[in-house]
Parts: C-alpha cells; structure tokens; sequence
C-alpha cells in the first residue's frame, strides 16, 4: 500500500470533513468564506481563517493512523481543507526558511524532515500511536511501509534498531524504552514489546536500550533465534512474509528479580497507587510508582501481588562512576502468560525522573526529595535488590 | 489563537495602514452597507479607533452573560467576535482595542491579544495583505465581493509544475515496480490496469465509520464505477483531470480483487 503514495505523482489529501461525502473544498463547493463585515462606510471586521496547514493539523484526516503514513510516503501533496488548497512537496521540507511558521508544526512533524532517522522513526511511532485505527489487524501495515524508508535503520513489529560505528565497539541498540502515559488495552496478535502491540498512546525515554555484554537479545530469523547483530537490516522485509509465530517473540537472557508491588492509600506528599517495593540496601526500601501499560493490575491483585521484573538496560557511563546510582537501567515489569512472558508496565531507576519514596526499618514512609542531589548516595550504589534476582532466558511476547 | 503583539508587527501594522490610503482602489468599488449592526456595535467609535495612539486602550464591549448571545445575534459584527471568543478557553469578560489589534480581557485583570481579529480599511490593497497568505493572490478579490470561490487549478497546476520540473528531491518513484497496478480513468470512469510508466494521482481521505455491510449500490461492477461515488472521489476525479492528469488511485476501487475487499474488514477502511 504504501508504495502507492510513493510512486504517485501527487497525493490529493481531503482534509475537509470526517468521512468520504465531505467533498474536496473548491471542486464541487465552494470554500467556506472568511467572515468580515463592514463596521463603518470603510473600515471592515475580519476574522482572519487560521492557515491551511493549520486546518489539517486539526482535522479527522489528521487523526487517524493509516493517513500518517500516506501524508508520509507522498512526494508531493495537495491538501484541501474547507477554506483553502495548499500544495508541499518533499523539496519544501527540507527547506528548512520556508518550513519555519509556513507549515504548521504538528503537520511538519508527521512528514519527513531532516532529523535523523532514529529519531524520526521514534517521532512517527509516538505520532502513530496517538491516533486512531478502525481495525486491530492494521497496525502494521499501517506504519511499516513509512518506517522502512527511513535510512540506516531496521525494524521489527515496528520497534526501530539500528547500529552505531561511533564507538570503537559498534553497539546496536533497539526502541525498547517506550512507555504508556496513561494505561491501555492489549492490541491482540502484536507483541506486548512493541508500541503496536497497546491501543495507547506511546512516550520515548531519552535513552534507548543498548544490546550491551551481560545482556543478550535475539529476534526470531529465519528459522531461529538470532543476535540482532546478525540480523539487522534483514528484519523490516520478514514483515512482506507471513511471518511465523516466533516472530513475535523476543527471546532474552538478563536478569529477572522478583518484585513486590504494594497499594498505598492517599496520604500527605504521597500519591496513592500501586509502587513497586525496591529493596535498596539493609536499611531502606524504596517504592517506585511505575509506568503501567495495563489498567487491569489495578483491579486484579490488590495485596501480595509479586511480579517478574527484567533488568532490560544494563549501561552505565564512565562519567558515572562516582554517581553510584544505576541511572540507566530500565526495568520491565511482567506476566507470565504461558510459555512467555508479555509486558505490563515499565520503571526506570533514573532518580531525576519521578517521585520515589523511601520506607526505614521503624516502617516510615517518606517522599524522597532529589532537588538538592542525591539523598541516596550514602546508601551505597543501589544494586543491593538485584542480588535477589537470577539471570534467565525467556520469551518476551 | 493569542498572540504578543511584536515590535515587527506593529511596524508592519503601520505600514500597510499607509499604504491604504494609498491604494488605487476606492471603497466605493464594493458595496458596503454598515446599517445591519446592533446598537452594541455601532456604538463602538470604529472611525477613530485606527487613529487612537498605540498605548491607549479603547473599551468596545462588555461581554454579554452567557457569551453564545453574540454567536445568534443577528448583528454581523457580534457573531465574528462570537466566533474567535467562543474558541478560547477563558471565558472573557471585556473587548478592547489596543496597539491595531483587538484585546480581550477576563473578571481578573488579564488580557491577551487576538490574533485572528483585525480591523481594516475596506479596500482590495489592505485585504489581499491580510488573506493573501492564505488564499493566493487572485483568490482574495473575489472573495471580498462574496463571490463564491472555487479552486484556482491553473495556480495549482503551477504549483505542481514548479515541483516537476525543478525538484529532483520530489521525483516519484516508479510506477514500474507496482505489480498489477490497478487505476482509475477518470475519463472513461473505468477501473483499468495501470499502463506501462503511468502516471498516477493518488487520494489520502477517511472513508468514515465503516458500514457493517457494504450498500449494494457502492460495490463497482467490476470495471465499471458505481453510479454514485463519495462525494470526495467524485470531486477527486474531477480535481484529476483539471491538473491535467488521467489516471487516480483510490484504494476502494483499485485493490483487487475488488470484490473481495468488501469482505474483508480490510484496511483501506478507515
């Protein structure tokens, strides 16, 4: 489908209306006039109409999943929106003079510009995911033929990889680090790792997960599980098969720590929810609220709820020594589900990023305050809960 | 909608307002009639307004409670100040004029700006300035004398040609590589396979709720289009041929097997 757009030589983008009886403005109607009106013999009143771009920023067409990718893959473009016509080639996007205030900017940022393709591919998959899909089955299709146009970066079910030479040790890395801002439902027959996967909105951390030692990825290949190192730049074209179940599957070897998750009441300075018990050292405990993709732990386990939890990123920069804090792990949250595991809901140990409380050993519970540094750094470096973990391998659905 | 009002602007302000007294045209060139306003509006010193200096504010209105009496007035001047009031988040309590532009104001004190409101001289020069952005230069004469505007395809036909001849970035990609392509003639109004190195149009529009069964009369008798069409294929046929191309695919009408997709909860539905 999406080669389509590529291939024609221009795409007429109806963006007046909500569905197909809308008509192009100016064909067959007219456009809808601006309002004015004459306030004395030769002074009027105008309300001036907001620019074309604008218009389509607003619009249904704007909102729904599948236009992403064909505004996208389009070379040029000619939107009609109720008050006017507006043509944008690619040449005008990479115009950067013309592009600033001329189109509008949530418009720009759903078609190709010239930031880099990671970060592209992450814009698109945030965009994507905010709007809105008829069908369930869709959701690849709608989206991969714009992510395999981007150069330099593979995918697989819509979870941007690529590799970088900058370092001396070329380190891939994977769009893992993505997170619900607010809960969602499951998207059926997509994996549970990948944005396409919920029918929600999806945010990027500012990190990404790097395949770093002591951790290990594989993606189903051809036949088996592979490092990613040996499949990147192959897996976007798997997606044109049938691809077979395993696809669906990552299968990772890291390690998993069993968590508690306990409910706190509202209470002055703390938020009421479901946290995540951290045991910190032999003193403290911390309870981190986590980011759920799911609604329904919630409402399913109220106490004693304990949960499998994969130390995903394992990296720690040099300049960190002395910052003894794992700043840069992420942790998912998960369910077994059978013979694999799916994800739930995700944290990450960044102390900058989010309230965290701190319980002592007389039972004090206690919102940490990060403003003036880190409180924590007296306690040692933090890793004292993932003793408690083992390392394994399993299937992530 | 609210805007600071920049050094730049009011420069520009002051600019095009001497630049009206200037213009070749005369009021007199439309018909203008300001009898229709309701005492609220006409009591608003408009005539002076322009020429208050830039720091002084002028009161124009207290806001009627609730504010949606403006939107049925049947006073011209009150419904376009429904329109940009009624689209704020606050609700306003007073209008004012200040620094050429219109201000709002809430119960507390705060005011902003409009950025969609503006008072002009009613002359083709001041008008085309201000819709010129939006509309193209042609578009804004007609527009002013009420005469219903249509699509100027022969300045979209520039625009696309510009783009042809000029941009080897906005190249196509072949349409060679599509196997069994299937287009619309929008000529013949038959589905047909794409000739060799066709030249295509395509359409990006939501379909809108799908139907749990497709209406008999909407299924094509393969080749052949339904008799009616969304209104917006139709009126992308039509746009086809007046930027002088034959050939449109919308995804409906060319996925094949045709039938079959009606079957199919298929993607090309929105």
């Amino acid at each position: 489908m999406g080669t389509i757009y590529s291939s024609a030589q221009f795409t007429i983008v109806a963006a007046a209306g909500t569905d197909a009886n809308a008509g192009l403005p100016g064909v067959s109607c007219a456009f809808t006039n601006p309002k004015i009106c004459s306030v004395t013999k030769d002074l009027c009143l105008v309300a001036l109409p907001q620019s074309v771009t604008q218009s389509v920023s607003g619009s249904a067409w704007y909102s729904r999943a599948w236009t992403l990718q064909e505004g996208y893959l389009s070379k040029r473009r000619l939107f009609f929106v109720e008050h006017g016509a507006e043509f944008i080639c690619d040449q005008d996007l990479q115009d950067k003079g013309l592009l600033v205030g001329h189109v509008a900017k949530e418009l720009a940022a759903s078609l190709p510009s010239t930031i880099t393709s990671w970060d592209r591919a992450n814009h698109m998959m945030r965009q994507f995911t905010g709007r809105s899909l008829t069908y369930d089955t869709d959701a690849l299709n709608a989206i991969v033929g714009a992510l395999e146009t981007l150069e330099g970066v593979d995918n697989t079910m819509g979870v941007v990889i690529s590799s970088s030479n900058a370092s001396k040790t070329s380190s891939i890395q994977m769009a893992l680090s993505w997170h619900h801002p607010i809960p969602c439902s499951r998207r059926k027959g997509f994996p549970s790792w990948s944005p396409i996967g919920w029918r929600g909105h999806v945010d990027y951390l500012d990190h990404q997960t790097i395949i770093s030692s002591g951790f290990r990825l594989e993606v189903w290949y051809n036949g088996r599980y592979r490092l990613l190192s040996e499949t990147i730049g192959r897996l976007s074209r798997q997606h044109r098969a049938n691809e077979p179940e395993q696809a669906k599957f990552l299968r990772l070897k890291t390690i998993v720590v069993m968590l508690d998750f306990e409910d706190l009441d509202e209470s002055p300075n703390i938020p009421a929810g479901l946290y995540v018990k951290i045991p910190y050292n032999h003193d403290l405990t911390l309870l981190v609220q986590p980011l759920w993709d799911v609604e329904s732990v919630y409402q399913t386990h109220e106490h004693g709820l304990q949960l499998a939890c994969a130390v995903l990123v394992r990296r720690r920069t040099l300049m960190q020594t002395t910052w003894r804090c794992e700043r840069e792990t992420q942790i998912i949250i998960m369910q077994p589900l059978g013979t694999h595991y799916e994800r739930v809901g995700c944290f990450d140990l960044n102390w900058s990023y989010r309230n965290i409380l701190a319980r002592d050993k007389q039972g004090r519970t206690f919102p940490l305050d990060f403003s003036y540094g880190n409180p924590l750094l007296e306690y040692g470096d933090g890793t004292f809960w993932m003793e408690t973990g083992e390392e394994r391998t399993f299937l992530l659905g | 909608m609210m805007e600071k009002k920049s050094e730049a602007q009011i420069a520009r302000t002051k600019l095009l307002m001497r630049r009206d007294t200037q213009s070749v045209y005369s009021s007199n060139d439309l018909d203008v009639s300001c009898s229709t306003l309701c005492s609220r509006c006409s009591a608003i010193p408009w005539a002076t307004l322009v020429y208050e200096p830039e720091y002084r504010r002028t009161r124009l209105f207290d806001v009627p409670n609730p504010a949606e009496v403006l939107q049925r007035s049947s006073c011209p001047s009150c419904r376009i100040f429904a329109c940009s009031l009624l689209n704020l988040d606050t609700p306003i309590s007073k209008v004012a004029y200040r620094n050429s532009v219109v201000e709002y104001g809430d119960k507390s004190g705060k005011s902003w700006f409009s950025s969609s409101l503006k008072l002009r001289r009613y002359d083709r020069g001041s008008l085309r300035e201000l819709y010129g952005n939006y509309l193209g230069d042609s578009a804004s004469l007609t527009l002013l004398s009420g005469i219903p505007q249509y699509m100027n395809f022969v300045e979209a036909k520039s625009w696309i040609q510009t783009c042809v001849s000029g941009h080897e970035h906005c190249k196509p990609e072949p349409s060679n590589t599509l196997s069994d392509l299937k287009v619309l003639d929008c000529h013949t109004r038959t589905i047909v396979s794409a000739p060799e190195s066709c030249l295509f149009v395509a359409l990006s529009y939501v379909w809108g709720q799908p139907a749990p069964h497709p209406e008999p009369m909407d299924v094509p008798n393969f080749p052949a289009l339904p008799c009616v069409l969304p209104r917006t294929v139709g009126d992308s046929i039509e746009a086809t041929k007046m930027l002088g191309y034959r050939y449109l695919w919308v995804d409906r009408y060319v996925c094949c097997p045709c039938i079959i997709h009606y079957t199919l909860a298929d993607q090309t539905v929105y």
